[in-house]
Protein backbone atom coordinates (compact mmCIF):
# COMPACT_ATOMS: atom_id res chain seq x y z
CA UNK A 1 0.00 0.00 0.00
CA UNK A 2 1.28 3.48 -1.14
CA UNK A 3 1.60 5.77 1.89
CA UNK A 4 -0.47 7.68 -0.38
CA UNK A 5 -3.61 5.16 0.22
CA UNK A 6 -2.31 4.57 3.53
CA UNK A 7 -3.37 8.20 4.24
CA UNK A 8 -6.87 7.89 3.28
CA UNK A 9 -7.15 5.12 5.89
CA UNK A 10 -5.33 6.07 8.48
CA UNK A 11 -6.39 9.22 10.67
CA UNK A 12 -2.43 10.30 11.35
CA UNK A 13 -1.58 11.51 15.09
CA UNK A 14 -0.63 15.33 14.98
CA UNK A 15 3.18 15.33 14.46
CA UNK A 16 3.30 12.09 12.47
CA UNK A 17 3.75 12.46 8.77
CA UNK A 18 3.64 9.45 6.47
CA UNK A 19 6.04 10.80 3.89
CA UNK A 20 9.73 8.88 4.35
CA UNK A 21 11.53 11.61 6.18
CA UNK A 22 15.42 11.17 6.95
CA UNK A 23 14.43 9.18 9.92
CA UNK A 24 12.17 6.68 8.23
CA UNK A 25 9.97 6.29 10.69
CA UNK A 26 7.49 3.86 9.85
CA UNK A 27 3.84 3.78 10.99
CA UNK A 28 2.56 0.11 12.08
CA UNK A 29 -0.70 -0.66 12.61
CA UNK A 30 -1.07 -3.02 15.32
CA UNK A 31 -4.80 -4.89 15.91
CA UNK A 32 -7.86 -4.30 16.04
CA UNK A 33 -7.93 -7.83 15.84
CA UNK A 34 -4.31 -8.53 17.09
CA UNK A 35 -4.49 -11.71 20.05
CA UNK A 36 -2.81 -9.49 22.29
CA UNK A 37 -4.74 -6.50 22.76
CA UNK A 38 -7.27 -8.20 24.63
CA UNK A 39 -10.39 -7.13 22.16
CA UNK A 40 -10.79 -4.77 19.38
CA UNK A 41 -8.30 -2.04 20.02
CA UNK A 42 -6.22 -0.41 17.21
CA UNK A 43 -2.69 0.82 18.12
CA UNK A 44 -0.61 3.34 15.74
CA UNK A 45 2.94 2.63 16.13
CA UNK A 46 5.72 4.76 15.55
CA UNK A 47 8.69 2.25 15.08
CA UNK A 48 12.42 3.55 14.30
CA UNK A 49 13.54 0.14 13.31
CA UNK A 50 12.55 -2.39 16.42
CA UNK A 51 12.24 0.85 19.02
CA UNK A 52 8.92 2.21 19.59
CA UNK A 53 8.98 6.31 19.21
CA UNK A 54 5.10 6.21 20.06
CA UNK A 55 1.82 5.25 20.35
CA UNK A 56 -1.75 6.42 19.90
CA UNK A 57 -4.37 4.09 20.81
CA UNK A 58 -7.48 4.27 18.18
CA UNK A 59 -10.05 2.99 19.65
CA UNK A 60 -14.52 2.62 19.86
CA UNK A 61 -14.83 -0.12 17.85
CA UNK A 62 -16.86 -1.42 20.61
CA UNK A 63 -18.99 2.23 21.67
CA UNK A 64 -22.28 0.81 21.49
CA UNK A 65 -23.29 4.42 23.30
CA UNK A 66 -24.30 3.02 26.69
CA UNK A 67 -24.36 6.37 28.30
CA UNK A 68 -26.74 7.49 25.20
CA UNK A 69 -29.00 4.28 25.92
CA UNK A 70 -28.87 4.69 29.93
CA UNK A 71 -31.17 7.82 29.08
CA UNK A 72 -34.43 6.71 27.81
CA UNK A 73 -34.28 3.76 30.16
CA UNK A 74 -35.44 4.12 33.72
CA UNK A 75 -33.21 3.79 36.71
CA UNK A 76 -33.87 0.07 37.32
CA UNK A 77 -33.75 -1.02 33.48
CA UNK A 78 -30.32 0.89 33.14
CA UNK A 79 -28.88 -1.01 36.06
CA UNK A 80 -28.97 -4.09 33.08
CA UNK A 81 -26.55 -2.31 30.43
CA UNK A 82 -23.80 -1.25 33.14
CA UNK A 83 -23.03 -5.43 33.16
CA UNK A 84 -21.94 -4.83 29.95
CA UNK A 85 -19.20 -2.48 30.13
CA UNK A 86 -16.47 -4.38 31.98
CA UNK A 87 -17.83 -7.58 31.30
CA UNK A 88 -15.16 -9.70 33.67
CA UNK A 89 -16.58 -7.56 36.72
CA UNK A 90 -20.27 -7.13 35.65
CA UNK A 91 -21.33 -6.85 39.60
CA UNK A 92 -18.64 -4.42 40.48
CA UNK A 93 -20.63 -1.59 37.79
CA UNK A 94 -23.33 -2.96 39.59
CA UNK A 95 -22.53 -1.53 42.58
CA UNK A 96 -21.05 1.49 41.56
CA UNK A 97 -24.36 2.17 39.76
CA UNK A 98 -26.89 0.66 42.62
CA UNK A 99 -24.84 2.97 45.22
CA UNK A 100 -24.95 6.17 43.03
CA UNK A 101 -28.77 6.06 42.53
CA UNK A 102 -29.32 4.82 46.30
CA UNK A 103 -26.84 7.93 47.03
CA UNK A 104 -29.74 10.00 45.52
CA UNK A 105 -32.77 8.48 47.08
CA UNK A 106 -30.86 8.68 49.79
CA UNK A 107 -31.52 5.10 51.62
CA UNK A 108 -29.36 2.15 53.07
CA UNK A 109 -29.69 -0.96 52.10
CA UNK A 110 -30.33 -3.96 54.85
CA UNK A 111 -27.01 -5.27 56.48
CA UNK A 112 -27.23 -8.36 54.94
CA UNK A 113 -27.57 -7.01 51.63
CA UNK A 114 -24.62 -4.46 51.82
CA UNK A 115 -22.63 -7.86 53.29
CA UNK A 116 -23.43 -10.09 49.97
CA UNK A 117 -22.64 -7.32 48.17
CA UNK A 118 -18.98 -6.85 49.63
CA UNK A 119 -18.60 -10.67 49.36
CA UNK A 120 -19.65 -10.65 45.44
CA UNK A 121 -17.77 -8.10 44.57
CA UNK A 122 -14.44 -9.51 46.33
CA UNK A 123 -15.30 -12.58 44.13
CA UNK A 124 -15.57 -10.65 41.03
CA UNK A 125 -12.43 -8.84 42.09
CA UNK A 126 -10.61 -12.30 41.83
CA UNK A 127 -12.50 -13.36 38.97
CA UNK A 128 -11.06 -10.35 36.79
CA UNK A 129 -7.66 -10.69 38.17
CA UNK A 130 -7.69 -14.56 37.24
CA UNK A 131 -8.54 -13.26 34.10
CA UNK A 132 -5.89 -11.17 33.61
CA UNK A 133 -3.18 -13.01 35.31
CA UNK A 134 -4.09 -15.92 32.41
CA UNK A 135 -3.97 -13.62 29.55
CA UNK A 136 -0.93 -12.19 30.92
CA UNK A 137 0.85 -14.88 31.15
CA UNK A 138 -0.24 -15.97 27.52
CA UNK A 139 0.52 -12.99 25.83
CA UNK A 140 4.36 -13.83 27.13
CA UNK A 141 4.15 -17.32 26.77
CA UNK A 142 3.33 -19.36 29.60
CA UNK A 143 -0.18 -20.53 28.07
CA UNK A 144 -0.59 -23.14 31.29
CA UNK A 145 -1.10 -20.12 33.67
CA UNK A 146 -4.23 -19.29 31.24
CA UNK A 147 -5.64 -22.67 31.18
CA UNK A 148 -5.21 -22.91 35.39
CA UNK A 149 -6.53 -19.39 36.06
CA UNK A 150 -10.09 -20.52 33.74
CA UNK A 151 -10.44 -23.31 35.87
CA UNK A 152 -10.50 -21.56 39.07
CA UNK A 153 -12.59 -19.08 37.40
CA UNK A 154 -15.11 -21.82 36.39
CA UNK A 155 -15.59 -21.83 39.88
CA UNK A 156 -16.34 -18.45 40.54
CA UNK A 157 -19.08 -18.29 37.96
CA UNK A 158 -20.89 -21.55 38.94
CA UNK A 159 -21.07 -18.69 42.17
CA UNK A 160 -22.41 -16.30 40.03
CA UNK A 161 -25.08 -19.06 38.17
CA UNK A 162 -25.90 -19.99 41.79
CA UNK A 163 -26.94 -16.71 43.02
CA UNK A 164 -28.40 -15.05 40.14
CA UNK A 165 -29.13 -17.74 37.45
CA UNK A 166 -26.46 -16.38 34.88
CA UNK A 167 -22.74 -16.74 34.72
CA UNK A 168 -21.58 -13.15 33.83
CA UNK A 169 -24.46 -10.33 33.09
CA UNK A 170 -25.82 -11.30 36.67
CA UNK A 171 -27.49 -7.94 37.47
CA UNK A 172 -28.03 -9.33 40.83
CA UNK A 173 -27.40 -5.93 42.52
CA UNK A 174 -30.86 -3.99 42.44
CA UNK A 175 -31.70 -0.56 43.99
CA UNK A 176 -32.13 -1.16 47.94
CA UNK A 177 -30.26 -4.55 47.50
CA UNK A 178 -30.31 -7.64 46.08
CA UNK A 179 -32.30 -9.26 43.20
CA UNK A 180 -33.17 -12.12 45.89
CA UNK A 181 -31.73 -14.03 48.70
CA UNK A 182 -28.55 -16.33 47.86
CA UNK A 183 -30.04 -19.95 47.65
CA UNK A 184 -28.92 -22.08 50.91
CA UNK A 185 -26.25 -23.73 49.47
CA UNK A 186 -24.63 -20.65 49.04
CA UNK A 187 -21.72 -20.75 52.20
CA UNK A 188 -20.95 -24.06 51.67
CA UNK A 189 -19.53 -22.98 48.28
CA UNK A 190 -17.73 -19.80 49.03
CA UNK A 191 -16.27 -21.84 51.78
CA UNK A 192 -14.90 -24.60 49.27
CA UNK A 193 -13.24 -21.50 47.31
CA UNK A 194 -11.85 -19.94 50.47
CA UNK A 195 -10.41 -23.75 51.22
CA UNK A 196 -8.82 -24.73 47.63
CA UNK A 197 -7.49 -21.13 46.34
CA UNK A 198 -4.56 -20.04 48.41
CA UNK A 199 -3.08 -23.46 47.16
CA UNK A 200 -3.73 -22.41 43.68
CA UNK A 201 -2.54 -18.71 44.30
CA UNK A 202 0.45 -20.92 45.07
CA UNK A 203 0.62 -22.95 42.28
CA UNK A 204 0.16 -19.53 39.44
CA UNK A 205 3.04 -17.82 41.42
CA UNK A 206 5.18 -21.35 41.22
CA UNK A 207 4.51 -21.09 37.18
CA UNK A 208 5.18 -17.31 36.95
CA UNK A 209 6.70 -15.14 39.73
CA UNK A 210 10.32 -16.54 39.55
CA UNK A 211 10.35 -17.82 35.84
CA UNK A 212 13.51 -16.43 34.62
CA UNK A 213 11.49 -15.74 31.08
CA UNK A 214 8.69 -13.90 33.06
CA UNK A 215 10.74 -12.11 34.53
CA UNK A 216 13.19 -11.37 32.04
CA UNK A 217 9.75 -9.84 29.91
CA UNK A 218 8.32 -7.70 33.10
CA UNK A 219 11.06 -6.80 34.97
CA UNK A 220 12.42 -2.35 34.23
CA UNK A 221 9.23 -2.71 31.52
CA UNK A 222 6.76 -0.31 31.03
CA UNK A 223 7.86 2.01 34.15
CA UNK A 224 5.73 4.26 35.82
CA UNK A 225 6.87 6.87 38.50
CA UNK A 226 4.21 7.99 41.29
CA UNK A 227 4.28 11.30 39.58
CA UNK A 228 3.51 10.30 36.23
CA UNK A 229 0.94 7.77 37.22
CA UNK A 230 -1.03 10.78 39.24
CA UNK A 231 -0.18 13.18 36.19
CA UNK A 232 -1.94 10.15 33.67
CA UNK A 233 -4.97 9.20 35.54
CA UNK A 234 -3.91 6.06 36.26
CA UNK A 235 -5.57 4.30 39.50
CA UNK A 236 -5.88 0.75 40.87
CA UNK A 237 -3.50 -1.72 40.41
CA UNK A 238 -1.00 0.18 38.20
CA UNK A 239 -1.21 3.55 39.95
CA UNK A 240 -0.57 1.04 43.36
CA UNK A 241 2.58 -1.04 41.22
CA UNK A 242 4.10 2.63 40.93
CA UNK A 243 3.80 3.17 44.86
CA UNK A 244 0.87 5.29 45.14
CA UNK A 245 -0.55 4.25 47.96
CA UNK A 246 -4.52 4.82 47.48
CA UNK A 247 -7.27 2.45 47.23
CA UNK A 248 -10.84 3.76 47.47
CA UNK A 249 -12.22 1.05 49.64
CA UNK A 250 -9.51 2.01 52.23
CA UNK A 251 -9.38 6.03 51.89
CA UNK A 252 -12.90 6.94 50.74
CA UNK A 253 -15.24 4.00 52.22
CA UNK A 254 -18.01 3.20 50.38
CA UNK A 255 -20.70 0.09 51.09
CA UNK A 256 -19.40 -1.54 54.64
CA UNK A 257 -15.67 -1.93 53.43
CA UNK A 258 -14.58 0.46 56.79
CA UNK A 259 -15.56 -2.59 58.54
CA UNK A 260 -13.02 -4.97 57.42
CA UNK A 261 -9.74 -5.61 57.42
CA UNK A 262 -7.27 -5.51 54.82
CA UNK A 263 -3.79 -4.56 53.25
CA UNK A 264 -3.27 -2.44 50.24
CA UNK A 265 -0.04 -3.77 48.25
CA UNK A 266 2.28 -1.59 46.56
CA UNK A 267 4.93 -1.75 44.28
CA UNK A 268 8.53 -0.08 44.19
CA UNK A 269 9.58 -0.17 40.41
CA UNK A 270 6.30 0.43 38.75
CA UNK A 271 7.03 -1.80 36.23
CA UNK A 272 5.12 -4.54 34.68
CA UNK A 273 6.55 -7.10 37.10
CA UNK A 274 5.63 -4.56 40.36
CA UNK A 275 2.10 -4.76 38.73
CA UNK A 276 2.19 -7.85 38.42
CA UNK A 277 2.73 -8.51 42.51
CA UNK A 278 0.19 -6.11 43.18
CA UNK A 279 -2.53 -7.95 41.62
CA UNK A 280 -1.47 -11.32 42.68
CA UNK A 281 -1.43 -10.03 46.54
CA UNK A 282 -4.74 -8.26 45.86
CA UNK A 283 -6.13 -11.91 44.83
CA UNK A 284 -5.23 -13.17 48.62
CA UNK A 285 -6.51 -9.79 50.59
CA UNK A 286 -9.43 -10.28 48.52
CA UNK A 287 -10.06 -13.87 49.24
CA UNK A 288 -9.39 -12.79 53.02
CA UNK A 289 -12.60 -10.05 52.78
CA UNK A 290 -14.34 -13.12 51.50
CA UNK A 291 -13.75 -15.22 54.33
CA UNK A 292 -14.69 -12.18 56.61
CA UNK A 293 -17.69 -11.09 54.69
CA UNK A 294 -19.02 -15.12 54.84
CA UNK A 295 -18.26 -14.98 58.66
CA UNK A 296 -20.56 -11.94 59.54
CA UNK A 297 -23.34 -12.65 57.30
CA UNK A 298 -25.96 -11.33 59.17
CA UNK A 299 -29.71 -12.70 58.67
CA UNK A 300 -31.97 -10.20 57.93
CA UNK A 301 -34.26 -8.45 55.10
CA UNK A 302 -32.39 -8.40 51.52
CA UNK A 303 -34.48 -5.29 49.92
CA UNK A 304 -35.37 -1.73 52.17
CA UNK A 305 -39.32 -2.23 53.16
CA UNK A 306 -39.75 1.18 50.55
CA UNK A 307 -42.49 0.27 48.06
CA UNK A 308 -41.51 2.94 45.94
CA UNK A 309 -38.52 2.41 45.69
CA UNK A 310 -38.34 -2.19 45.23
CA UNK A 311 -41.14 -3.97 44.31
CA UNK A 312 -43.35 -6.38 46.31
CA UNK A 313 -42.31 -10.09 46.71
CA UNK A 314 -44.33 -12.41 44.23
CA UNK A 315 -46.49 -14.30 46.79
CA UNK A 316 -48.10 -11.14 48.50
CA UNK A 317 -49.58 -9.91 44.51
CA UNK A 318 -52.41 -12.95 45.10
CA UNK A 319 -53.65 -11.55 48.56
CA UNK A 320 -52.95 -8.23 48.81
CA UNK A 321 -54.10 -4.70 46.42
CA UNK A 322 -51.77 -2.45 48.04
CA UNK A 323 -48.93 -4.53 46.54
CA UNK A 324 -50.84 -5.40 43.11
CA UNK A 325 -50.77 -1.65 43.15
CA UNK A 326 -47.10 -0.74 43.55
CA UNK A 327 -46.00 -3.57 41.38
CA UNK A 328 -48.04 -2.40 38.40
CA UNK A 329 -46.37 1.50 39.65
CA UNK A 330 -42.70 -0.10 39.79
CA UNK A 331 -43.01 -1.84 36.32
CA UNK A 332 -44.82 1.28 34.35
CA UNK A 333 -43.88 4.03 35.79
CA UNK A 334 -40.10 3.13 37.67
CA UNK A 335 -38.68 4.95 40.41
CA UNK A 336 -39.41 8.26 41.06
CA UNK A 337 -35.56 9.43 42.11
CA UNK A 338 -35.09 12.94 43.52
CA UNK A 339 -33.96 16.07 41.41
CA UNK A 340 -30.05 15.95 41.85
CA UNK A 341 -26.65 15.08 40.90
CA UNK A 342 -24.16 12.50 42.45
CA UNK A 343 -21.33 11.04 41.72
CA UNK A 344 -19.86 7.41 43.62
CA UNK A 345 -17.03 5.83 42.84
CA UNK A 346 -15.82 2.36 44.08
CA UNK A 347 -12.74 0.51 43.47
CA UNK A 348 -13.05 -2.01 40.71
CA UNK A 349 -10.68 -4.50 39.56
CA UNK A 350 -9.09 -1.88 37.21
CA UNK A 351 -9.02 1.21 39.43
CA UNK A 352 -12.00 4.20 40.05
CA UNK A 353 -15.32 3.19 38.57
CA UNK A 354 -17.32 6.19 38.96
CA UNK A 355 -20.94 6.89 38.07
CA UNK A 356 -22.32 10.39 37.97
CA UNK A 357 -26.28 10.57 37.65
CA UNK A 358 -27.93 13.97 37.17
CA UNK A 359 -31.56 13.47 37.59
CA UNK A 360 -34.45 15.82 37.12
CA UNK A 361 -37.43 14.01 39.48
CA UNK A 362 -38.18 11.75 36.47
CA UNK A 363 -38.08 7.81 36.81
CA UNK A 364 -35.32 8.28 34.06
CA UNK A 365 -31.51 9.84 34.45
CA UNK A 366 -30.85 13.29 32.51
CA UNK A 367 -27.93 11.95 32.06
CA UNK A 368 -25.60 8.90 33.17
CA UNK A 369 -21.87 9.32 32.69
CA UNK A 370 -19.36 6.26 33.68
CA UNK A 371 -15.89 6.46 34.38
CA UNK A 372 -14.44 3.82 32.89
CA UNK A 373 -10.99 3.03 35.11
CA UNK A 374 -9.82 0.97 31.33
CA UNK A 375 -10.33 4.14 29.43
CA UNK A 376 -8.14 6.34 31.67
CA UNK A 377 -5.32 4.37 32.01
CA UNK A 378 -4.99 3.70 28.88
CA UNK A 379 -3.46 7.02 28.33
CA UNK A 380 -0.51 5.67 30.36
CA UNK A 381 0.52 3.43 27.62
CA UNK A 382 2.33 5.77 24.95
CA UNK A 383 4.51 6.93 27.88
CA UNK A 384 5.01 2.95 29.18
CA UNK A 385 6.72 2.14 25.63
CA UNK A 386 8.30 5.12 24.81
CA UNK A 387 11.68 3.72 23.59
CA UNK A 388 10.92 0.18 24.32
CA UNK A 389 10.68 -2.22 21.44
CA UNK A 390 7.76 -3.91 20.14
CA UNK A 391 7.31 -7.07 22.05
CA UNK A 392 7.38 -4.86 25.23
CA UNK A 393 4.37 -3.28 23.92
CA UNK A 394 2.73 -6.66 24.37
CA UNK A 395 3.14 -6.87 27.67
CA UNK A 396 2.32 -3.46 28.53
CA UNK A 397 -0.87 -3.52 27.45
CA UNK A 398 -1.50 -6.88 29.49
CA UNK A 399 -0.27 -5.19 32.38
CA UNK A 400 -2.88 -2.63 32.67
CA UNK A 401 -5.61 -4.96 31.80
CA UNK A 402 -8.30 -2.86 29.56
CA UNK A 403 -11.30 -4.41 28.78
CA UNK A 404 -12.47 -2.60 25.74
CA UNK A 405 -16.08 -3.03 26.12
CA UNK A 406 -15.24 -0.78 29.18
CA UNK A 407 -12.66 1.68 27.00
CA UNK A 408 -15.86 2.26 24.20
CA UNK A 409 -18.66 2.16 26.29
CA UNK B 1 -11.05 18.40 55.35
CA UNK B 2 -14.52 18.78 54.36
CA UNK B 3 -16.45 21.01 51.49
CA UNK B 4 -16.53 24.66 53.53
CA UNK B 5 -12.66 24.65 53.86
CA UNK B 6 -12.31 24.62 50.18
CA UNK B 7 -15.12 26.53 49.66
CA UNK B 8 -13.92 29.13 51.53
CA UNK B 9 -10.57 28.84 50.39
CA UNK B 10 -12.02 29.66 46.64
CA UNK B 11 -14.31 32.57 47.98
CA UNK B 12 -11.29 34.46 49.05
CA UNK B 13 -8.30 33.35 46.58
CA UNK B 14 -11.09 34.22 43.51
CA UNK B 15 -13.91 35.90 44.69
CA UNK B 16 -16.77 36.80 42.16
CA UNK B 17 -15.32 34.27 39.47
CA UNK B 18 -16.93 31.65 41.93
CA UNK B 19 -20.40 32.24 40.70
CA UNK B 20 -22.21 29.79 43.21
CA UNK B 21 -21.87 27.02 45.51
CA UNK B 22 -24.27 23.97 45.35
CA UNK B 23 -24.39 21.25 48.06
CA UNK B 24 -25.94 17.98 47.60
CA UNK B 25 -25.52 14.76 49.51
CA UNK B 26 -22.35 16.11 51.00
CA UNK B 27 -20.68 16.98 47.59
CA UNK B 28 -20.09 20.72 46.71
CA UNK B 29 -20.45 21.83 43.37
CA UNK B 30 -18.72 25.16 42.58
CA UNK B 31 -19.96 26.69 39.37
CA UNK B 32 -17.48 29.25 38.29
CA UNK B 33 -16.31 31.89 35.27
CA UNK B 34 -15.65 29.31 32.24
CA UNK B 35 -12.36 31.70 30.83
CA UNK B 36 -10.90 31.44 34.60
CA UNK B 37 -11.10 27.26 35.05
CA UNK B 38 -7.80 26.27 34.56
CA UNK B 39 -6.55 29.07 36.69
CA UNK B 40 -8.48 27.64 39.51
CA UNK B 41 -7.92 24.41 38.40
CA UNK B 42 -4.03 25.41 39.10
CA UNK B 43 -4.56 26.91 42.54
CA UNK B 44 -6.50 23.89 43.65
CA UNK B 45 -3.91 21.53 43.00
CA UNK B 46 -0.81 23.48 43.71
CA UNK B 47 -2.23 24.83 46.90
CA UNK B 48 -0.41 23.32 49.83
CA UNK B 49 -3.31 23.54 52.21
CA UNK B 50 -5.41 21.71 49.27
CA UNK B 51 -3.84 19.44 46.72
CA UNK B 52 -6.37 18.67 44.24
CA UNK B 53 -3.69 16.28 42.19
CA UNK B 54 -6.05 14.00 40.64
CA UNK B 55 -8.30 15.05 37.79
CA UNK B 56 -10.84 12.08 37.87
CA UNK B 57 -13.18 13.02 35.36
CA UNK B 58 -14.33 15.60 32.66
CA UNK B 59 -17.99 14.95 31.90
CA UNK B 60 -20.89 17.10 30.60
CA UNK B 61 -24.19 17.58 30.54
CA UNK B 62 -26.71 19.09 27.99
CA UNK B 63 -29.59 20.97 29.84
CA UNK B 64 -31.97 21.27 26.79
CA UNK B 65 -35.29 20.68 27.54
CA UNK B 66 -34.76 20.27 30.98
CA UNK B 67 -36.11 21.57 34.07
CA UNK B 68 -34.25 23.85 35.68
CA UNK B 69 -35.51 24.60 38.63
CA UNK B 70 -35.85 21.06 39.34
CA UNK B 71 -32.00 20.53 39.83
CA UNK B 72 -29.75 19.96 43.43
CA UNK B 73 -33.51 19.01 45.45
CA UNK B 74 -35.20 22.29 44.10
CA UNK B 75 -32.85 25.21 44.89
CA UNK B 76 -32.50 26.99 41.47
CA UNK B 77 -28.71 26.67 41.45
CA UNK B 78 -28.40 29.16 38.69
CA UNK B 79 -31.23 31.84 37.77
CA UNK B 80 -28.92 33.95 36.07
CA UNK B 81 -27.09 31.32 33.83
CA UNK B 82 -30.43 29.80 32.63
CA UNK B 83 -29.16 30.33 29.18
CA UNK B 84 -26.42 28.40 29.06
CA UNK B 85 -27.10 24.76 28.11
CA UNK B 86 -23.91 23.21 28.53
CA UNK B 87 -22.38 22.16 31.99
CA UNK B 88 -19.15 20.90 32.21
CA UNK B 89 -17.88 18.99 35.07
CA UNK B 90 -14.39 18.85 36.62
CA UNK B 91 -14.24 16.41 39.17
CA UNK B 92 -11.16 16.95 41.00
CA UNK B 93 -9.73 13.99 44.26
CA UNK B 94 -7.25 15.46 46.24
CA UNK B 95 -5.64 12.24 47.38
CA UNK B 96 -3.94 13.35 50.72
CA UNK B 97 -6.58 14.77 51.93
CA UNK B 98 -8.96 12.21 50.92
CA UNK B 99 -11.78 14.57 49.59
CA UNK B 100 -13.47 15.59 46.08
CA UNK B 101 -14.63 18.71 44.54
CA UNK B 102 -16.66 19.47 41.16
CA UNK B 103 -16.28 22.45 39.29
CA UNK B 104 -18.61 23.41 36.77
CA UNK B 105 -18.92 25.94 34.23
CA UNK B 106 -21.64 26.71 32.18
CA UNK B 107 -21.31 26.76 28.21
CA UNK B 108 -23.75 29.13 25.60
CA UNK B 109 -25.56 26.90 22.90
CA UNK B 110 -23.51 28.40 20.08
CA UNK B 111 -20.25 27.49 19.46
CA UNK B 112 -19.04 26.42 23.34
CA UNK B 113 -15.65 26.22 24.32
CA UNK B 114 -13.60 26.33 27.39
CA UNK B 115 -9.91 26.35 28.18
CA UNK B 116 -8.29 22.69 28.07
CA UNK B 117 -6.63 21.59 31.64
CA UNK B 118 -4.31 19.39 29.56
CA UNK B 119 -1.21 21.27 30.66
CA UNK B 120 -2.07 20.82 34.20
CA UNK B 121 -3.11 17.34 33.52
CA UNK B 122 -2.36 15.15 31.04
CA UNK B 123 -5.01 12.48 31.80
CA UNK B 124 -7.27 15.09 30.49
CA UNK B 125 -6.21 14.41 27.11
CA UNK B 126 -8.93 11.79 26.87
CA UNK B 127 -11.43 13.17 29.11
CA UNK B 128 -11.67 16.01 27.22
CA UNK B 129 -11.93 14.80 23.85
CA UNK B 130 -14.32 12.46 24.96
CA UNK B 131 -16.44 15.38 25.88
CA UNK B 132 -15.67 17.13 22.06
CA UNK B 133 -16.89 13.60 20.88
CA UNK B 134 -19.90 13.06 22.08
CA UNK B 135 -20.87 16.51 23.36
CA UNK B 136 -19.39 19.20 20.64
CA UNK B 137 -17.58 21.20 23.50
CA UNK B 138 -14.23 22.54 22.13
CA UNK B 139 -11.69 22.78 24.42
CA UNK B 140 -9.21 25.48 23.53
CA UNK B 141 -5.29 24.59 23.89
CA UNK B 142 -5.88 20.79 23.57
CA UNK B 143 -2.58 19.53 21.86
CA UNK B 144 -5.12 16.55 19.95
CA UNK B 145 -9.19 17.25 19.57
CA UNK B 146 -10.45 14.67 17.29
CA UNK B 147 -13.09 12.01 17.68
CA UNK B 148 -12.38 9.54 19.91
CA UNK B 149 -15.33 6.65 20.06
CA UNK B 150 -17.19 7.74 17.28
CA UNK B 151 -16.16 7.43 13.43
CA UNK B 152 -13.66 9.88 12.17
CA UNK B 153 -16.57 10.76 9.45
CA UNK B 154 -19.27 11.12 11.77
CA UNK B 155 -21.74 13.94 11.81
CA UNK B 156 -23.30 15.59 14.85
CA UNK B 157 -22.38 14.76 18.61
CA UNK B 158 -24.66 11.84 19.88
CA UNK B 159 -25.18 12.76 23.37
CA UNK B 160 -26.97 16.51 22.96
CA UNK B 161 -30.38 16.23 23.53
CA UNK B 162 -31.55 17.34 20.12
CA UNK B 163 -29.74 14.43 18.05
CA UNK B 164 -32.23 12.54 16.69
CA UNK B 165 -32.39 8.64 17.89
CA UNK B 166 -34.49 7.56 15.32
CA UNK B 167 -37.61 6.22 17.19
CA UNK B 168 -40.54 7.43 18.49
CA UNK B 169 -41.50 6.76 22.21
CA UNK B 170 -45.34 5.78 22.66
CA UNK B 171 -47.24 8.31 24.87
CA UNK B 172 -49.20 7.43 28.04
CA UNK B 173 -50.81 9.91 30.25
CA UNK B 174 -48.04 9.69 32.82
CA UNK B 175 -44.78 10.12 30.58
CA UNK B 176 -47.12 12.43 28.00
CA UNK B 177 -45.09 15.79 28.39
CA UNK B 178 -41.52 14.24 28.57
CA UNK B 179 -42.16 12.54 25.00
CA UNK B 180 -43.99 15.27 24.03
CA UNK B 181 -40.82 17.63 24.58
CA UNK B 182 -38.47 15.43 22.76
CA UNK B 183 -40.66 14.31 19.91
CA UNK B 184 -39.15 17.07 17.88
CA UNK B 185 -35.65 15.57 17.83
CA UNK B 186 -36.96 12.32 17.58
CA UNK B 187 -36.65 11.28 14.31
CA UNK B 188 -33.62 12.78 11.84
Amino acid sequence: MTSQRLADYIPTPPGVTLEEGPDEHLILSMGPHHPSTHGVLRLLLELDGETVVNATPDIGYLHTGIEKTAESLQYQQALVVTDRMDYLAPLSNNLGYTLAVEKLLDVEVPPRAACLRVLLTELTRINSHLVWIGTQGMDLGAISTFLYALREREKLLDIFELVSGARMMGSYFWIGGLVRDVPPAFENEVQKIIDAFPARFDEYERLLTKNPIFLERTRGIGVLTPEEAIALGTNGPIARGSGVDWDLRRDMPYGTYDQYHFDVPLGTHGDVYDRYLVRVRELRQSLSIVKQALNRLPEGPIKVADRKIVPPPREELATSMEALIHHFKFFTEGIKVPAGEVYQAIESPKGEYGVYIVSDGTARPVRCHFRGPSFVNLQALAKMVQGRYVADVISCIASIDIVLGEVDR
Amino acid sequence: MDNATVVEALKSKFGNVIWNVVEFRKQAFVWIEPSRIVEVCQFLRDEPTLRYNFLSDVSCVDRLGMQVEGIASGQDPEKRHDDLRFVVNYQLLSMPNKHRVWLKVGLPADEPHVASVTPLWPSADFLEREVYDLMGINFDGHPDLRRILMPEDWKGHPLRKDYPLGFEEVQFTHNFERVQRKKKFARS
